[in-house]
């Protein structure tokens, strides 16, 4: 399954930059994610539990940053698996500045899912995968929004998708 | 006295039905024994990946589980899954998966528990670490050089390469007004019973005897292969093959679980049970067709084809099922059809893939071969600008020609190739329907009218047919017994799944002694009661599981006459079996009853000297040679251009499957075998993504045909008994396949034909079809 896209985080190039290089406070980014431990220079350890159709399960894998060019690039491996399947790709972020607050976040990655996660779950995976990527953004910006102010944004399932809707009803608006 | 009326040639019910229909059959899974435990199954995620550790820890320790075993703890004691067909490269393929898997769905562990439910909870505990590698999935780019090999010990994916070559052909592209040359493809199908696989397997520790459960089509087969594989004597293994619910050739086969869970039971000493689940079925239980076709084709200006030349890649999948390099060898040597074409070469490479492996579906390498032919024909109609049809008469073998030698080395038995297709013609209105077509173009309405008349090979046959290894060759046995009571019993060596043979063989058996069919009895798939027997596939079963059950009829009439013209003080040769009496020809009124010479044979009434008392006759026959049954299928289509739907306006089946004993039973087996050929055609394909993952991993994504998807069918046969055998029968499991793919997909290729789109490649999903008329209105 091929995966890209682009998103827009209201936040200076190099704040983005220090949030997706954080394990911490990634971890209460990423939907369903329960743990994220660092191994080594830029190698963790994680744990992250989702339902895509009926087929409902946890899975645990490495995520490696390989070709990094702080404040703009690095390359992402993952290798994860569980009882309902397995994921293994590998994907390329990049941030580009487009003024003193804004950042254009570019993704692009080719991932395989195999399992039952992909024999139940492969008509849902697509835009299960579309929306898990936009609870995350919209976590990530209220995450940025608050650590500017040196708080700390509150995270849920519930509450991520509540600004997820929010961020989809004004692209909307945006776009016409 | 009642008058018993004759059965044979009647539309007479399944008696089998009755119990199907209300639930009181005996499946595997309806098999409950006290302590029976169930097994479970772990697959592979992987199309292609290095095991290098599996955690049983937890699953053992889980609670009701009572065995795990990975194939490590199976290494020396159970044998290669066996592969009988000759092939240059025959991988070991292991019961569970040894260092590596190779597709999707390779089972690498098994939890035995007292439940399923706990054994599937069991299974959530394993933990096995794979270490993945890159996948073959295009069988075309497995002989590349950077392909990863598969079996490493074969340093190479080719299972083997063979070749049928022919001079004759090369002189006849140099004589041909035009060589067309096409790529076809016989796209991946699973057969999809609607009973899946299930095994259950008993151990009697003091009688050192095992009794195995199994869906399958071949119990005595079975028995020879898994006392090869569990080093037991045959006379130690008894196989049940009970209600079967559906084979069409996947069950014609030997699958790991068969061996693993009588292991099982023989290690754990308790009853195994494991019950094959749909997604199972769909990812491991053997798969049917893919191939890939390259042709050319000598023809001439007025369709006369002078020669075809063929290259075929055929996918065996990961490793070697029962007969899975045999299959192609049928499409390579049935491609000229019911066609005199002159010479025919073909060349065929056989893939391994990180597939599950393929083998027999109904049809089995003829559907294929069909399919080429038929498309052949229209090709070169279209090529020339003739009718379909009188390219077809051009080319047909004549009546005369019988028995008829054929380019790819056969004999056809006999065959009235015309007779067929004009009765098609006449059916579905052939001119008219040709003359709406025009009509209709003009209204921009898109009508097509396919043609296929094919021929295929049945009953097969003779044992130098079947490879040695098989343990059984293509004969097959019988024995009938009358009880003391009158009443008959017959032991079949087949094993019906659904092809009535419990009713066809008892409308012979009771006309043959006079009797009502209820005084039959049919017994088959139990190794314990019936002789061996080679089991049923390849329309084998009334072909020649009739022969060696009207053989033996004759054996005990012969006795019973012997008896009665003792008794009667009648010569033999007068004598009659009619209305449950055995009377003089010239005047019935002379006559004994039936009972009266069954209590002298046993003995207790009237012994006669010189005759062994009792009545049981038993036969093995060894058909002289194979039938090849033939028909004309028509179907008339309209293509929707908005939406690329095709709706079937009218389909017509002329089969002609010689002497009809059940006509009811012959229609039953077109109308479901041309739903299963129709699938193909417009619906169904196994899909592999392009990592070797399985796409079509349940009923929701791979298009099992339902009612709502096929037309009305009108069904018709013509009769040319077969010289073969004493019955004139040619089998007719498998014609209505054979014969709907290629109408199917040539009708809606003519209804394509004004876009000037030459050949699509199957299913003919609306996608496709839609996709295919967009790019020609842009062009």
């Amino acid at each position: 399954m091929k995966i890209a896209g682009e998103q827009v985080l209201s936040a200076p190039r190099e704040q983005v930059w220090g949030l997706f290089n954080d394990p911490e406070r990634l971890s209460r980014l990423i939907p369903g994610c329960e743990k994220l431990e660092v191994l080594g220079p830029d190698e963790y350890a994680g744990t992250i539990n989702v339902g895509i159709a009926s087929v409902k399960g946890v899975y645990s894998g490495k995520l490696k940053l390989e070709d990094k060019r702080p404040p703009e690039h690095y390359k992402l491996i993952v290798d994860g698996k569980g009882k309902q399947g397995f994921v293994r790709g590998s994907g390329t972020l990049d941030l580009e500045a487009r003024n003193s607050n804004e950042t254009v976040v570019r993704y692009a990655g080719d991932v395989q899912i195999g399992g039952p996660l992909m024999q139940v779950g492969q008509r849902m995976i697509d835009s299960a995968a579309k929306m898990m990527l936009g609870q995350f953004f919209a976590a990530a910006e209220a995450e940025l929004k608050a650590h500017a102010v040196g708080k700390v944004a509150r995270q849920g399932i519930l509450l991520n998708f509540w600004r997820y809707l929010v961020r989809l009803v004004r692209s909307f608006f945006r776009k016409g | 006295m009642p008058v018993i009326p004759k059965f044979v040639g009647e539309r007479i019910k399944r008696r089998e039905d009755p119990r199907l229909v209300s639930g009181t059959g005996t499946y595997v899974d309806d098999v409950k024994l006290v302590g029976m435990v169930s097994a479970m199954i772990l697959r592979s995620p992987y199309p292609h990946a290095k095991i290098i550790s599996i955690d049983v820890g937890k699953a053992r320790a889980a609670d009701g589980v009572v065995a795990v075993l990975t194939g490590e703890d199976l290494r020396g004691k159970i044998g290669s899954v066996p592969c009988v067909a000759p092939a240059e490269r025959v991988p070991f393929h292991p019961v569970l998966a040894l260092g590596k898997v190779r597709f999707v769905g390779e089972p690498v562990a098994v939890v035995v528990a007292s439940n399923p439910y706990k054994a599937q909870d069991a299974l959530d505990l394993l933990d096995v670490d794979y270490d993945p590698l890159d996948a073959v999935v295009d069988p075309e780019k497995a002989f590349d050089k950077d392909a990863p090999v598969i079996h490493e010990e074969f340093g190479t994916n080719l299972c083997m390469r063979s070749e049928v070559p022919n001079p004759q052909v090369d002189e006849a592209m140099r004589k041909a007004d035009k060589v067309i040359k096409f790529r076809l493809v016989n796209q991946r199908l699973a057969p999809a019973p609607m009973e899946p696989r299930g095994v259950v397997a008993q151990w009697h520790p003091g009688l050192k005897q095992l009794t195995l459960w199994s869906s399958t089509q071949i119990p005595h087969l079975l028995r020879s292969q898994l006392a090869e594989m569990l080093k037991l004597g045959e006379n130690h293994i008894r196989v049940i093959a009970p209600e079967v619910g559906g084979g069409f050739g996947c069950k014609l086969n030997v699958y790991p679980e068969e061996a693993l869970v009588a292991y099982l039971a023989m290690t754990l000493n308790r009853p195994v049970k494991w019950i094959e689940r749909r997604r199972e079925n769909l990812a491991a239980t053997t798969h049917g067709r893919d191939q890939i076709t390259y042709l050319e084709v000598a023809a001439k200006k007025d369709g006369e084809v002078l020669g075809v030349k063929a290259s075929f890649v055929c996918d065996m999948g990961a490793y070697l099922h029962l007969l899975t390099p045999a299959i192609p060898g049928f499409s390579g040597l049935m491609m000229t059809g019911c066609y005199k074409i002159p010479a025919l070469a073909f060349e065929q490479k056989f893939a391994f893939t990180n597939k599950m492996s393929t083998d027999a579906y109904r049809g089995a390498g003829r559907p294929e071969a069909a399919y080429i032919a038929e498309r052949v024909m229209d090709m070169v109609a279209s090529e020339f600008g003739l009718d379909p049809a009188d390219v077809r008469r051009k080319n047909f073998i004549p009546k005369e020609a019988f028995p008829a030698p054929t380019a790819g080395g056969l004999v056809y038995d006999s065959g009235d190739y015309n007779l067929a297709l004009d009765k098609a013609l006449a059916m579905v209105e052939y001119k008219k329907m040709r003359a709406e077509q025009e009509a209709a173009r003009k209204q921009g309405r898109l009508i097509g009218i396919g043609i296929s008349s094919y021929v295929e090979i049945c009953g097969i046959g003779p044992s130098a047919l079947l490879p040695p290894k098989l343990k059984g060759g293509g004969w097959e046995s019988a024995t009938v017994r009358i009880e003391p009571d009158s009443k008959v019993t017959v032991l079949t060596g087949i094993s019906p799944h659904g092809q009535g043979q419990e009713t066809t063989f008892a409308q012979l058996v009771a006309d043959a002694f006079g009797i009502d069919i209820d005084d039959v009895v049919v017994v088959h798939g139990d190794t314990a009661q019936v002789q061996y027997g080679i089991g049923t596939f390849g329309s084998r079963g009334t072909t020649v599981g009739g022969p060696a059950l009207m053989l033996t009829v004759q054996k005990l009439q012969d006795k019973m006459k012997k008896i009665a013209s003792t008794m009667m003080e009648v010569p033999p040769d007068q004598l009659i079996f009619t209305e449950r009496t055995i009377a003089m020809a010239s005047d019935p009124s002379r006559s004994i009853p039936l009972q009266q010479v069954v209590d002298a044979a046993y003995g207790y009434k009237m012994p006669i000297p010189g005759v062994e008392p009792g009545l049981e006759e038993k036969t093995f026959y060894e058909p002289s040679a194979c039938t090849f049954p033939f028909g004309t299928h028509v179907a008339v289509v309209e293509v929707d251009p908005e939406t690329g739907v095709v709706k079937f306006l009218k389909y017509v089946a002329v089969d002609d499957c010689g002497k009809i004993i059940s006509p009811l039973l012959v229609d039953g087996q077109v109308h479901g075998g041309i739903a299963q050929g129709i699938a193909q055609a417009l619906y169904e394909e196994v899909v592999y993504d392009e990592n070797g993952q399985l796409v079509t991993a349940s009923l929701m994504d791979y298009a099992v045909p339902k009612a709502d998807m096929l037309p009305h069918f009108d069904c018709a046969n013509t009769i040319t008994p077969s010289p073969v055998n004493m019955l004139g029968v040619k089998g007719v499991g498998e014609a209505g396949t054979i014969g709907s793919t290629p109408c199917a997909v040539n009708a809606v290729l003519d209804a394509l034909k004004p876009f000037g789109i030459r050949h699509l490649d199957m299913p003919l999903k609306p996608e496709k079809i839609w996709n295919a008329l967009r790019n020609a209105k842009k062009a």
